[in-house]
Protein backbone atom coordinates (compact mmCIF):
# COMPACT_ATOMS: atom_id res chain seq x y z
CA UNK A 1 0.00 0.00 0.00
CA UNK A 2 1.33 3.34 -0.91
CA UNK A 3 0.70 6.80 -0.74
CA UNK A 4 -1.70 7.53 -2.86
CA UNK A 5 -3.51 4.31 -1.73
CA UNK A 6 -3.98 5.65 1.86
CA UNK A 7 -4.78 9.11 0.21
CA UNK A 8 -7.64 7.54 -1.67
CA UNK A 9 -8.41 5.25 1.30
CA UNK A 10 -8.55 8.20 3.69
CA UNK A 11 -10.88 10.99 1.03
CA UNK A 12 -13.22 7.57 0.64
CA UNK A 13 -14.19 6.67 3.78
CA UNK A 14 -13.24 9.96 5.88
CA UNK A 15 -16.93 11.30 6.76
CA UNK A 16 -17.17 15.28 5.26
CA UNK A 17 -19.69 16.24 7.96
CA UNK A 18 -22.12 19.38 6.88
CA UNK A 19 -23.13 21.65 8.74
CA UNK A 20 -26.76 21.54 10.40
CA UNK A 21 -29.90 23.48 8.37
CA UNK A 22 -30.78 25.25 11.45
CA UNK A 23 -26.85 26.40 12.03
CA UNK A 24 -27.37 28.19 8.45
CA UNK A 25 -29.78 29.83 9.30
CA UNK A 26 -28.58 31.21 12.37
CA UNK A 27 -25.90 32.75 11.20
CA UNK A 28 -27.29 33.62 7.99
CA UNK A 29 -29.94 35.71 10.29
CA UNK A 30 -26.49 36.77 12.35
CA UNK A 31 -24.79 38.11 8.98
CA UNK A 32 -28.45 39.93 8.29
CA UNK A 33 -28.47 41.54 11.84
CA UNK A 34 -24.85 42.95 11.84
CA UNK A 35 -25.67 44.78 8.44
CA UNK A 36 -28.03 46.85 10.58
CA UNK A 37 -25.42 47.26 13.64
CA UNK A 38 -22.06 47.54 12.56
CA UNK A 39 -20.27 50.64 11.53
CA UNK A 40 -16.30 50.63 10.51
CA UNK A 41 -14.87 53.63 11.09
CA UNK A 42 -11.26 53.97 10.28
CA UNK A 43 -10.27 57.44 11.10
CA UNK A 44 -7.30 57.81 8.63
CA UNK A 45 -9.28 56.57 6.21
CA UNK A 46 -12.33 58.94 6.63
CA UNK A 47 -11.19 62.23 5.65
CA UNK A 48 -8.95 61.53 3.06
CA UNK A 49 -11.43 59.92 0.80
CA UNK A 50 -14.89 61.43 2.51
CA UNK A 51 -13.36 64.84 2.24
CA UNK A 52 -12.49 65.40 -1.36
CA UNK A 53 -16.22 66.42 -2.20
CA UNK A 54 -18.31 68.91 -0.36
CA UNK A 55 -20.77 66.59 0.00
CA UNK A 56 -17.93 63.80 1.10
CA UNK A 57 -17.01 66.40 3.54
CA UNK A 58 -20.91 66.52 4.48
CA UNK A 59 -20.97 62.79 5.13
CA UNK A 60 -17.48 62.65 7.01
CA UNK A 61 -18.99 64.94 9.57
CA UNK A 62 -21.94 63.01 9.39
CA UNK A 63 -19.87 59.74 10.28
CA UNK A 64 -18.09 61.96 12.90
CA UNK A 65 -20.45 63.26 15.07
CA UNK A 66 -22.03 59.60 14.92
CA UNK A 67 -18.97 58.32 16.13
CA UNK A 68 -18.15 60.94 18.76
CA UNK A 69 -21.72 60.24 20.45
CA UNK A 70 -21.15 56.45 20.47
CA UNK A 71 -17.52 54.71 19.91
CA UNK A 72 -18.05 51.77 18.21
CA UNK A 73 -15.55 49.60 20.34
CA UNK A 74 -17.53 50.61 23.06
CA UNK A 75 -21.23 50.11 21.36
CA UNK A 76 -20.16 46.26 20.39
CA UNK A 77 -18.61 45.42 23.80
CA UNK A 78 -21.54 46.82 25.72
CA UNK A 79 -23.85 44.78 22.67
CA UNK A 80 -22.00 41.89 23.71
CA UNK A 81 -22.62 42.02 27.55
CA UNK A 82 -26.23 42.45 27.15
CA UNK A 83 -26.28 39.45 24.64
CA UNK A 84 -24.27 37.45 27.63
CA UNK A 85 -26.08 38.91 30.17
CA UNK A 86 -29.71 37.75 28.18
CA UNK A 87 -28.20 34.69 27.86
CA UNK A 88 -27.44 34.30 30.95
CA UNK A 89 -30.64 34.38 31.68
CA UNK A 90 -31.90 31.24 29.80
CA UNK A 91 -31.54 27.99 32.12
CA UNK A 92 -28.82 26.48 32.42
CA UNK A 93 -26.43 29.28 31.26
CA UNK A 94 -26.06 31.60 34.05
CA UNK A 95 -23.18 29.31 36.11
CA UNK A 96 -20.75 26.87 35.63
CA UNK A 97 -20.08 26.71 39.47
CA UNK A 98 -22.80 27.51 41.69
CA UNK A 99 -22.17 28.25 45.28
CA UNK A 100 -22.58 31.21 47.66
CA UNK A 101 -19.43 30.39 49.16
CA UNK A 102 -17.00 32.91 48.17
CA UNK A 103 -14.32 30.16 49.07
CA UNK A 104 -15.77 27.79 46.44
CA UNK A 105 -16.31 30.55 43.69
CA UNK A 106 -13.01 32.47 43.76
CA UNK A 107 -10.80 29.28 43.39
CA UNK A 108 -13.08 27.87 40.90
CA UNK A 109 -11.69 30.90 38.26
CA UNK A 110 -7.96 30.08 39.24
CA UNK A 111 -6.61 27.89 36.60
CA UNK A 112 -8.85 28.64 33.81
CA UNK A 113 -8.18 32.10 33.73
CA UNK A 114 -4.97 34.59 33.53
CA UNK A 115 -7.29 36.57 36.09
CA UNK A 116 -8.43 36.13 39.88
CA UNK A 117 -10.98 38.05 40.69
CA UNK A 118 -12.09 39.32 44.06
CA UNK A 119 -14.93 37.22 45.06
CA UNK A 120 -17.13 38.84 48.39
CA UNK A 121 -20.57 37.34 49.24
CA UNK A 122 -22.87 40.41 49.95
CA UNK A 123 -25.94 38.84 51.41
CA UNK A 124 -25.62 40.91 54.46
CA UNK A 125 -26.46 43.49 52.08
CA UNK A 126 -28.67 41.99 50.20
CA UNK A 127 -26.91 40.81 47.53
CA UNK A 128 -26.26 37.37 47.65
CA UNK A 129 -23.74 35.62 45.51
CA UNK A 130 -24.75 33.00 42.85
CA UNK A 131 -21.39 31.83 41.47
CA UNK A 132 -19.88 31.90 38.06
CA UNK A 133 -19.04 31.54 35.08
CA UNK A 134 -16.55 31.37 32.08
CA UNK A 135 -17.89 33.71 28.78
CA UNK A 136 -16.07 35.22 25.93
CA UNK A 137 -16.56 39.04 25.51
CA UNK A 138 -13.96 41.14 23.49
CA UNK A 139 -11.85 38.38 22.85
CA UNK A 140 -10.97 37.53 25.73
CA UNK A 141 -12.10 34.57 28.66
CA UNK A 142 -13.29 36.57 30.73
CA UNK A 143 -14.79 35.57 34.31
CA UNK A 144 -18.59 36.63 34.91
CA UNK A 145 -19.70 36.39 38.93
CA UNK A 146 -23.02 36.09 39.55
CA UNK A 147 -24.61 37.91 42.08
CA UNK A 148 -28.39 38.67 42.87
CA UNK A 149 -30.76 41.48 43.97
CA UNK A 150 -34.21 40.25 44.99
CA UNK A 151 -35.19 38.42 41.88
CA UNK A 152 -32.85 40.46 39.67
CA UNK A 153 -29.53 38.61 38.11
CA UNK A 154 -26.12 41.08 38.40
CA UNK A 155 -23.86 39.35 36.15
CA UNK A 156 -20.16 41.04 36.78
CA UNK A 157 -17.41 40.68 33.72
CA UNK A 158 -14.22 40.87 34.93
CA UNK A 159 -11.08 40.78 32.67
CA UNK A 160 -7.99 42.13 32.17
CA UNK A 161 -7.55 45.98 31.17
CA UNK A 162 -6.46 47.02 28.03
CA UNK A 163 -4.63 49.80 28.83
CA UNK A 164 -4.16 51.34 25.07
CA UNK A 165 -8.14 51.48 25.20
CA UNK A 166 -9.59 54.55 26.72
CA UNK A 167 -10.22 54.43 30.20
CA UNK A 168 -13.34 55.89 31.28
CA UNK A 169 -15.78 55.15 34.02
CA UNK A 170 -19.30 54.80 32.90
CA UNK A 171 -22.69 54.42 32.89
CA UNK A 172 -25.02 53.29 30.51
CA UNK A 173 -28.71 52.09 29.70
CA UNK A 174 -29.47 49.95 26.98
CA UNK A 175 -32.29 47.84 26.13
CA UNK A 176 -34.04 48.25 29.65
CA UNK A 177 -30.69 46.91 31.03
CA UNK A 178 -28.35 49.20 33.22
CA UNK A 179 -24.42 48.64 33.13
CA UNK A 180 -21.64 50.34 35.01
CA UNK A 181 -17.98 49.85 34.33
CA UNK A 182 -14.59 51.09 36.02
CA UNK A 183 -11.47 49.91 36.51
CA UNK A 184 -9.21 48.81 39.23
CA UNK A 185 -5.26 48.45 38.84
CA UNK A 186 -4.92 45.36 35.93
CA UNK A 187 -8.94 44.60 35.35
CA UNK A 188 -11.29 46.14 34.50
CA UNK A 189 -15.11 45.43 35.41
CA UNK A 190 -18.70 45.57 33.34
CA UNK A 191 -21.58 44.66 35.73
CA UNK A 192 -24.78 44.24 33.76
CA UNK A 193 -28.31 43.85 35.64
CA UNK A 194 -31.80 45.20 34.99
CA UNK A 195 -32.09 46.79 38.89
CA UNK A 196 -31.79 50.44 39.01
CA UNK A 197 -28.94 52.50 38.38
CA UNK A 198 -29.14 53.65 42.16
CA UNK A 199 -29.16 49.82 42.79
CA UNK A 200 -25.98 48.97 40.46
CA UNK A 201 -24.01 52.24 41.83
CA UNK A 202 -24.67 50.87 45.30
CA UNK A 203 -23.61 47.43 44.50
CA UNK A 204 -20.54 48.77 42.73
CA UNK A 205 -19.84 50.80 45.53
CA UNK A 206 -19.77 47.51 47.89
CA UNK A 207 -17.55 45.38 45.34
CA UNK A 208 -15.30 47.92 45.11
CA UNK A 209 -14.78 48.94 48.58
CA UNK A 210 -13.62 44.86 49.16
CA UNK A 211 -11.03 45.13 46.57
CA UNK A 212 -8.12 46.17 49.12
CA UNK A 213 -8.87 43.66 51.69
CA UNK A 214 -9.25 40.87 49.66
CA UNK A 215 -6.00 41.31 47.63
CA UNK B 1 -18.09 51.37 3.95
CA UNK B 2 -15.62 49.93 2.12
CA UNK B 3 -13.29 48.91 4.85
CA UNK B 4 -15.76 47.48 7.08
CA UNK B 5 -18.57 44.80 6.60
CA UNK B 6 -20.93 44.40 3.73
CA UNK B 7 -23.64 42.03 4.16
CA UNK B 8 -24.16 41.29 0.88
CA UNK B 9 -20.70 40.74 0.01
CA UNK B 10 -19.78 38.90 3.18
CA UNK B 11 -22.94 36.31 2.37
CA UNK B 12 -21.74 36.00 -1.04
CA UNK B 13 -18.08 34.80 -0.12
CA UNK B 14 -18.31 33.48 3.48
CA UNK B 15 -21.79 31.47 3.90
CA UNK B 16 -21.06 29.20 0.95
CA UNK B 17 -18.48 27.67 3.09
CA UNK B 18 -20.19 26.57 5.91
CA UNK B 19 -19.64 23.17 5.33
CA UNK B 20 -16.18 23.45 5.41
CA UNK B 21 -16.67 25.30 8.86
CA UNK B 22 -18.27 22.96 10.30
CA UNK B 23 -16.07 19.71 8.75
CA UNK B 24 -13.04 21.57 10.13
CA UNK B 25 -14.89 22.32 13.44
CA UNK B 26 -16.76 19.16 14.23
CA UNK B 27 -13.43 17.40 13.24
CA UNK B 28 -11.24 19.47 15.37
CA UNK B 29 -14.13 19.72 18.62
CA UNK B 30 -15.07 15.61 18.34
CA UNK B 31 -18.84 17.22 18.95
CA UNK B 32 -21.77 18.35 16.85
CA UNK B 33 -22.92 20.57 19.62
CA UNK B 34 -19.25 22.40 20.25
CA UNK B 35 -19.00 22.22 16.61
CA UNK B 36 -22.07 24.43 15.61
CA UNK B 37 -21.19 26.48 18.97
CA UNK B 38 -17.93 27.14 17.47
CA UNK B 39 -19.01 27.59 13.82
CA UNK B 40 -21.43 30.38 14.50
CA UNK B 41 -18.50 32.10 17.20
CA UNK B 42 -16.13 32.06 14.28
CA UNK B 43 -18.73 33.70 11.65
CA UNK B 44 -19.13 36.26 14.38
CA UNK B 45 -15.32 37.10 14.68
CA UNK B 46 -15.50 36.98 10.61
CA UNK B 47 -17.96 39.68 10.47
CA UNK B 48 -15.83 41.12 12.40
CA UNK B 49 -12.63 41.11 11.22
CA UNK B 50 -14.00 41.05 7.68
CA UNK B 51 -12.64 44.60 6.83
CA UNK B 52 -9.29 42.87 7.01
CA UNK B 53 -10.19 40.55 4.16
CA UNK B 54 -8.09 41.52 2.02
CA UNK B 55 -9.28 38.75 -1.25
CA UNK B 56 -7.49 35.90 -2.20
CA UNK B 57 -9.03 32.48 -1.14
CA UNK B 58 -12.34 33.00 1.12
CA UNK B 59 -12.44 29.40 1.91
CA UNK B 60 -8.81 29.92 3.56
CA UNK B 61 -9.28 33.23 5.28
CA UNK B 62 -12.50 31.47 7.14
CA UNK B 63 -11.42 28.25 7.74
CA UNK B 64 -7.99 30.24 9.31
CA UNK B 65 -10.96 31.49 11.96
CA UNK B 66 -12.71 28.31 12.60
CA UNK B 67 -8.97 26.68 13.19
CA UNK B 68 -7.89 29.24 15.73
CA UNK B 69 -11.76 29.41 17.46
CA UNK B 70 -11.66 25.60 17.58
CA UNK B 71 -8.31 25.85 18.99
CA UNK B 72 -9.26 28.04 21.67
CA UNK B 73 -12.09 26.03 22.39
CA UNK B 74 -10.25 22.78 22.94
CA UNK B 75 -7.86 24.80 25.41
CA UNK B 76 -10.66 26.60 27.07
CA UNK B 77 -13.74 24.28 27.47
CA UNK B 78 -12.20 21.16 28.07
CA UNK B 79 -9.67 18.82 28.32
CA UNK B 80 -8.44 17.40 24.69
CA UNK B 81 -9.59 13.64 24.59
CA UNK B 82 -7.11 11.69 22.16
CA UNK B 83 -7.18 8.47 22.30
CA UNK B 84 -4.11 6.58 21.39
CA UNK B 85 -3.93 4.60 18.40
CA UNK B 86 -4.82 1.20 18.54
CA UNK B 87 -2.14 -1.31 19.38
CA UNK B 88 -1.10 -2.73 16.09
CA UNK B 89 -0.80 -6.73 17.94
CA UNK B 90 -4.07 -7.20 19.23
CA UNK B 91 -4.67 -9.98 16.44
CA UNK B 92 -8.58 -8.08 16.09
CA UNK B 93 -9.75 -9.24 19.99
CA UNK B 94 -12.14 -6.35 20.88
CA UNK B 95 -11.87 -4.51 17.78
CA UNK B 96 -14.55 -6.18 15.70
CA UNK B 97 -17.24 -3.37 15.05
CA UNK B 98 -19.32 -5.66 12.82
CA UNK B 99 -21.82 -8.97 12.53
CA UNK B 100 -20.32 -11.74 11.30
CA UNK B 101 -23.97 -12.34 9.40
CA UNK B 102 -23.58 -8.69 7.95
CA UNK B 103 -20.21 -9.42 6.57
CA UNK B 104 -21.06 -9.65 3.32
CA UNK B 105 -23.29 -6.48 2.59
CA UNK B 106 -20.91 -4.33 0.25
CA UNK B 107 -22.61 -1.70 2.58
CA UNK B 108 -21.85 -2.68 5.87
CA UNK B 109 -17.99 -2.96 4.75
CA UNK B 110 -18.15 0.19 3.60
CA UNK B 111 -19.71 1.08 6.36
CA UNK B 112 -17.05 -0.33 8.90
CA UNK B 113 -14.41 0.96 6.72
CA UNK B 114 -15.54 4.42 7.52
CA UNK B 115 -16.29 3.80 11.38
CA UNK B 116 -12.49 2.31 11.47
CA UNK B 117 -11.25 5.71 8.96
CA UNK B 118 -13.19 8.03 10.95
CA UNK B 119 -11.50 6.43 14.49
CA UNK B 120 -8.13 6.48 12.88
CA UNK B 121 -8.28 10.21 12.21
CA UNK B 122 -9.76 11.18 15.25
CA UNK B 123 -7.35 9.16 16.90
CA UNK B 124 -4.46 11.72 16.10
CA UNK B 125 -3.23 14.67 18.07
CA UNK B 126 -4.85 17.81 16.90
CA UNK B 127 -1.39 19.30 15.37
CA UNK B 128 -1.73 16.07 12.62
CA UNK B 129 -5.45 15.83 12.67
CA UNK B 130 -5.67 19.35 11.43
CA UNK B 131 -3.83 19.23 8.62
CA UNK B 132 -5.35 15.47 7.44
CA UNK B 133 -8.60 17.52 7.55
CA UNK B 134 -7.65 20.40 5.20
CA UNK B 135 -5.65 18.37 2.80
CA UNK B 136 -7.93 15.28 1.93
CA UNK B 137 -10.81 16.28 2.68
CA UNK B 138 -10.77 20.04 2.10
CA UNK B 139 -7.93 19.72 -0.24
CA UNK B 140 -6.15 22.99 0.67
CA UNK B 141 -2.68 23.45 -1.28
CA UNK B 142 -0.03 22.74 1.13
CA UNK B 143 0.27 26.29 0.71
CA UNK B 144 -3.40 27.18 2.41
CA UNK B 145 -2.51 25.09 4.98
CA UNK B 146 0.54 26.59 5.75
CA UNK B 147 -1.64 29.87 6.03
CA UNK B 148 -4.28 28.66 7.76
CA UNK B 149 -2.70 26.89 10.92
CA UNK B 150 0.56 29.26 10.86
CA UNK B 151 2.74 26.28 10.44
CA UNK B 152 5.97 26.34 7.78
CA UNK B 153 4.99 24.41 4.33
CA UNK B 154 7.85 21.83 5.14
CA UNK B 155 6.29 21.25 8.68
CA UNK B 156 2.64 21.05 7.03
CA UNK B 157 4.25 18.02 4.53
CA UNK B 158 6.32 16.69 7.11
CA UNK B 159 3.23 16.60 9.70
CA UNK B 160 0.72 15.22 6.52
CA UNK B 161 3.32 12.22 5.86
CA UNK B 162 3.41 11.11 9.71
CA UNK B 163 -0.21 11.12 10.33
CA UNK B 164 -0.88 9.32 6.35
CA UNK B 165 1.87 6.81 7.73
CA UNK B 166 0.07 6.35 10.90
CA UNK B 167 -3.19 5.73 9.38
CA UNK B 168 -1.65 3.51 6.75
CA UNK B 169 -0.35 1.36 9.43
CA UNK B 170 -3.31 0.72 11.46
CA UNK B 171 -5.97 0.95 8.21
CA UNK B 172 -3.88 -1.39 6.79
CA UNK B 173 -4.31 -4.08 9.85
CA UNK B 174 -7.88 -3.35 10.53
CA UNK B 175 -8.73 -4.29 6.58
CA UNK B 176 -6.23 -7.69 6.93
CA UNK B 177 -8.72 -8.11 9.80
CA UNK B 178 -11.83 -7.58 7.82
CA UNK B 179 -10.56 -10.24 4.81
CA UNK B 180 -9.55 -12.92 7.20
CA UNK B 181 -12.64 -12.60 9.12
Amino acid sequence: MNDDDIERAIKTHATRYTAPPELYDKIARMTAAHQMNIVHPSKKWLPLKWGSTGAGLALAACFAFLMAVRPDNEYLLEQQLITSHIRSLQDGHLTDVISTDQHTVKPWFNGRLDVSPPVTDFNADGFPLIGGRLDYVDHHTVAVIVYRYNKHVINLFVWPSDQSKVNIESVTAQQGYNMRHWRDGDLQFWVVSDVNPAKLTEFENLYRGQIPKSK
Amino acid sequence: MGAGYDQHRFNALMLPHMDAAYNLARWLTNSPDDASDVVQESYLRAIRFFGSYRGGVARAWLLTIVRNTSLNWLTQNRNQKTVPLPEPDEDGKGQEIVDDKADLEFELIQKEAATTMNELIKALPVKYREVVILREIEELSYKEIAEVTGIPVGTVMSRLARARKAIQQHWHESAERRISK
